[in-house]
């Protein structure tokens, strides 16, 4: 992405929380997001993904102008080459834990039983087996995000936006997550862009940046 | 109640003014209708006594006579004899009254002795400004009241044609009255006063309508009604002025009732309106209701919080709904009045009346639902545990829990409604009362069959892919929004599948009877000004001619009088019946050849209206008053007829002669042509006799058309009512849609993230909609059916006395089907603009 700028406008005062922000992220490289809270780094996740719109600057994935698609081709391309992680987890109340895991395969237009063994089998890797047929809020918090990281890697994404995905959890139940997270990207040479207040996180990063005043910083390599 | 407390929960219903609106607006139109058909009924009702009043004065009773009128002797009896001070003849007739220029209007012609006034009419009595009794006395002389005089351009001195009946003659106006109190300037507005010799000559009436007395309510007063009663003749009765009015009135009462059960219909609608609003309201501050009952507010505090803004909601809806309401009913009361005028007595409605009864029932109706609508959300979200109301599947497992139990519910609330039906009452209320059972039944119903339904349908919705898929899992999934919504717009749907089969039903029946009853070729009758009326009378000289009309096979002479029977008013036609009549009568009771023996004999045959009302059947017998004092009559059977809703009596000519001795008069004759000839032909002959005047002749096809037009306008406030309900049922809809799928923001944001395209978010929208829609239409058939079923054989059999048979097509189903569709797939449209162009990155972030 280059020379992104965003700002948000509450009807009396404008704040600019992205103010030129320049980051390229390498096939299967993991980068840690630092930064204080309201720093803009769900927005810079969001304005990745093709979300948020940004003001001024553009972003490119995998060869293609995400800020110069059109909604409909912006969508397709997060269809098959994003998967998120979201700090509250975010599912789909009304899917079973399955169906959530298997959605993604099935917008991308894999077939139905297809995508139910892959779900299946992703389930199983994130420890999850047995419960295909929960409804997410029968699940303890843990369990939940294992479900979206599934969920996130069903499709095998070119780059994973985790936005603090261990933020609601305990430390322990934190670190699991983690642990799966990172294995699983790694496995699947999956780029991986993770906003974090954890330390846990940069010491398993390739990269650590932190979002300061509106631009980033490399904070260690 | 803590201040903030409650600005909390004002400042939240200020940050989402769609739902406040939505809200308001469902009370607001439910009100309205309530109010309105109140206004419209009200008003009728009083311009009606208020005429009626004005036109009886002080009288405190009457003497009235049966068709033949009251004789003239009998006053001068009374004045005479008696030594009576307080009493007048009158004669009160409508005329047509036509000027020189052209205009023409209806009005009450009211002849009096202006010398015995004073008494009774103000207006009549002589003073400055008021009765130039010259003028009156003057020979056909007539006074209207100026703003009639205004308004058909008439000064004194100006002759006008008057007609009654087949007789017209020329009076002349003698004067203007300009009375200066309000209620004599109402009651002038439709009169034209005349002396009663002059009142006799337009009319033809050589007798008097009825004497007025006036009598002090203590020993002398009825001292003097004894003495009256004494000096009576055999077919005169005494009546109280109240009675006589009272029985007047009490025939519009199921009339008024079926409006204000309709009106209720859309004020339920509004309940479910603000139900919902609360709920979702409810569903959305869960957090903060969490928050609050951690930090110490008690459950009882929160319901009351919920309560008190419901009650500023109702206040604000019901004050704007009144205002509605009253705009609504002075647009109503015209189609009002015109069925009291098509069925019941004439009325001219000439302001809108706003009674305080009126204002204290939809204020009650309005405050009342809000408050009461309210109430279970607002203790079911206070009495939630802190932590679990944070959770949404709590909510969902719990609704799918209780769909059982209200499943079990609803079996038990059908089974009373079933039980109300089948009691053998006659009671309106308890019908329509049956009707609401059986309406929250099917709502209690609803979640469990939504469940089967959808699971029913998942299939064939799944087959459109990952969105259908998508779309058939959440409507079950968000049971606790989709199952009232559906409720609501389902019970909408069966009102109109049930207003459409009866109507449909009861038009069949009202087309079979006229086939069957309309066998003569021209029906003829003296101008009819009114429902109520039968003073016309046939010119004996137009029948002798009719008779010799080229093409003319056979005349059929009635007399139609409106007579009472007990406390109410009753229509006796006198009629010399032969074999080729019989045919017209559909008999309900007894066998042909026994009724026609007894009627022969001096029986009456009876309206299956009047006997339902009356209980009676064939064998049993019936009082009237007759010209040769009160007897007992035998029903000699009960016939289908669909005229007249207060009843009717045939009774035989001679016998009719011998009842009512000296009263040959002739109101109608059906008209029976020679073989081979135009019925629209020797229709033109028959009005181009000289003696014809101003006949109102009709065709057997002209006629039936007539009737089938009066018949379908009685049913356009039904329609109109109809429609009130449909509206407010789907902005109902609309809003419960519309929390549905707001409430989904954040839901439809995670899908968005993850590929979902706009047009998929159409897409799922619409699936979700349609199905909901399409869940209803079907939910919608049965209740329908069944509430058409009670409308005919319980609602309409107690309200008019009439039975027909239920006649279902196929159209009132699918017209209920798509305009169910329709009606979601049209409030899904702005959620799905919403979502589908929405900032996603925004969704997710909304809590």
């Amino acid at each position: 992405m280059r020379a992104i700028h965003k700002a948000y406008d509450d009807g009396t005062t404008r704040q600019e929380v992205l103010a030129g922000v320049d980051l390229d992220v390498r096939s299967g490289e993991l980068v840690a997001l630092l930064g204080p809270s309201g720093s803009g780094k769900s927005t810079l996740l969001n304005i990745i993904a093709g979300l948020d719109p940004p003001d001024s600057g553009s972003v490119e994935l995998a060869g293609q102008s995400v800020t110069s698609l059109d909604e409909r081709s912006r969508t397709l391309l997060r269809r098959r080459d994003i998967g998120f992680v979201f700090q509250f987890f975010n599912l789909v109340p009304t899917l079973t834990v399955a169906e959530n895991v298997a959605l993604p395969l099935e917008l991308t237009g894999s077939a139905r039983a297809a995508g139910r063994a892959a779900a299946a089998s992703l389930l199983h890797r994130v420890g999850i087996a047995g419960r295909d047929d929960s409804f997410p809020d029968e699940l303890s918090g843990g369990e939940q995000q294992r479900v979206a990281i599934a969920r996130a890697l069903a499709h095998r994404p070119r780059l994973v936006l985790a936005d603090e995905p261990t933020g609601n959890l305990d430390h322990a139940t934190g670190q699991r997550v983690l642990d799966l997270l990172t294995g699983l990207v790694r496995e699947f040479d999956t780029a991986m862009l993770i906003a974090t207040h954890s330390t846990e996180v940069v010491a398993r990063a390739d990269r650590v940046l932190t979002l300061r005043d509106g631009v980033l910083v490399d904070t260690a390599a | 109640m803590s201040r903030l407390l409650l600005l909390s929960g004002i400042r939240y219903h200020l940050r989402h003014p769609l739902q406040l609106a939505l809200a308001v607006l469902g009370v607001l139109l439910g009100v309205a209708v309530v109010v309105a058909v109140d206004v419209a009924a009200g008003s009728a009702r009083r311009a009606f006594l208020l005429s009626a009043e004005a036109v009886s004065g002080r009288a405190t009773h009457v003497i009235r006579g049966g068709p033949a009128g009251v004789p003239g002797d009998v006053y001068v009896r009374l004045r005479v004899d008696l030594g009576l001070d307080s009493v007048a003849p009158v004669v009160d007739r409508y005329v047509r009254v036509e000027t020189a220029g052209g205009a023409s209007r209806v009005l009450r012609l009211l002849g009096v002795d202006p010398f015995a006034e004073r008494a009774f009419r103000s207006y009549v009595a002589p003073g400055p400004g008021q009765l130039d009794f010259s003028a009156l006395l003057a020979r056909a002389s007539l006074m209207p009241g100026a703003a009639t005089a205004g308004e058909l351009g008439l000064e004194p001195g100006d002759s006008v044609r008057a007609t009654t009946g087949t007789r017209t003659v020329t009076a002349l106006i003698g004067g203007v009255l300009e009375p200066t109190d309000a209620l004599a300037r109402r009651a002038l507005a439709d009169l034209v006063i005349a002396d009663i010799a002059t009142a006799q000559e337009v009319t033809g009436f050589r007798a008097l309508d009825r004497i007025e007395l006036r009598v002090s309510d203590d020993a002398d007063g009825a001292a003097v009604l004894d003495a009256v009663r004494g000096a009576l003749p055999a077919g005169l009765e005494l009546l109280e002025t109240e009675a006589l009015t009272g029985a007047t009135v009490r025939m519009t009462r199921a009339f008024e009732t079926n409006l204000t059960a309709l009106a209720l219909v859309a004020l339920v609608f509004g309940m479910f309106l603000i139900y919902n609003s609360v709920t979702f309201s409810l569903v959305r501050r869960r957090p903060l209701i969490g928050l609050l009952r951690a930090q110490g507010v008690t459950a009882g505090g929160v319901t009351g919080l919920v309560l008190l803004e419901a009650l500023l909601i109702g206040v604000v809806a019901t004050a704007l709904g009144m205002a509605a309401g009253v705009l609504l009913g002075s647009q109503l009361v015209a189609l009002v009045a015109r069925t009291v005028n098509d069925l019941y007595f004439t009325v001219a409605v000439s302001s809108v009346h706003v009674s305080g009864v009126t204002v204290v029932k939809g204020a009650a109706l309005g405050v009342g639902a809000t408050v009461a609508a309210a109430f279970l959300p607002a203790r079911a979200a206070a009495y939630a545990a802190p932590r679990q109301s944070l959770a949404r599947s709590t909510l969902e497992r719990g609704t799918r829990r209780q769909a059982r139990w209200l499943t079990v519910a609803g079996a038990a609330v059908l089974a009373v409604a079933v039980l109300m039906l089948a009691v053998p009452s006659r009671s309106i209320v308890l019908g329509f009362a049956a009707l609401f059972v059986l309406i929250l039944a099917a709502a209690l119903l609803t979640p469990a069959l939504t469940l089967a339904l959808s699971a029913a349908l998942r299939p064939a919705v799944a087959a459109a892919g990952p969105v259908g898929r998508l779309a058939a899992r959440s409507v079950p999934a968000s049971l606790s929004r989709t199952a009232p919504a559906i409720a609501a717009l389902s019970v909408a749907l069966a009102v109109g599948i049930a207003v459409t089969i009866m109507v449909g039903s009861f038009r069949a029946g009202v087309e079979t009877w006229l086939d069957r009853s309309l066998q003569a070729d021209l029906y003829i009758s003296a101008p009819d000004f009114g429902a109520d009326r039968t003073d016309g009378v046939l010119d004996p000289a137009f029948l002798e001619d009719v008779a010799t009309v080229h093409g003319v096979a056979g005349i059929t002479r009635y007399r139609h009088a409106n007579l009472l029977a007990g406390d109410d008013i009753v229509r006796v036609i006198g009629v010399d019946l032969d074999l080729r009549h019989y045919d017209a009568f559909e008999l309900l009771d007894g066998t042909a050849a026994a009724v026609w023996r007894d009627f022969a004999a001096g029986g009456v045959l009876a309206s299956e209206s009047f006997a339902w009302r009356r209980g009676l059947e064939t064998g049993e017998s019936v009082r009237l008053a007759t010209g040769v004092g009160p007897r007992e009559l035998t029903v000699a059977g009960v016939f289908r007829d669909y005229a007249s809703e207060q009843g009717v009596l045939f009774i035989d000519g001679a016998s009719y002669r011998r009842l009512w001795p000296g009263d040959d008069a002739v109101t109608n004759i059906a008209v029976w042509l020679a073989d081979g000839h135009d019925a629209d032909v020797v229709l033109a002959r028959v009005r181009a006799l000289p003696s014809a005047g101003g006949i109102s002749a009709r065709s057997n096809r002209g006629l039936r058309e007539a009737t089938i037009v009066v018949f379908d306008r009685t049913f356009v406030i039904t329609g109109v009512l109809r429609l009130l309900a449909l509206i407010v049922a789907f902005v109902g809809v609309t809003g419960a849609l519309m929390a549905l799928h707001l409430e989904r923001q954040r839901e439809v944001a995670v899908l968005r993230a993850t590929g979902l395209t706009p047009r998929q978010v159409w897409g799922l929208v619409g699936a979700q909609s349609g199905l909901l829609g399409f869940i209803a239409a079907i939910l919608a058939a049965p209740l329908g059916l069944a509430m058409a079923w009670a409308m005919v054989h319980v609602i309409n059999r107690r309200s008019f006395g009439w039975s027909f048979d239920l006649v279902a097509g196929s159209t009132p189903f699918l017209e209920a089907a798509l305009v169910g569709v329709a009606a979601a797939l049209l409030a899904g449209v702005w959620p799905a603009w919403r979502m589908a162009s929405g900032n996603i990155g925004a969704g997710l972030r909304e809590e």
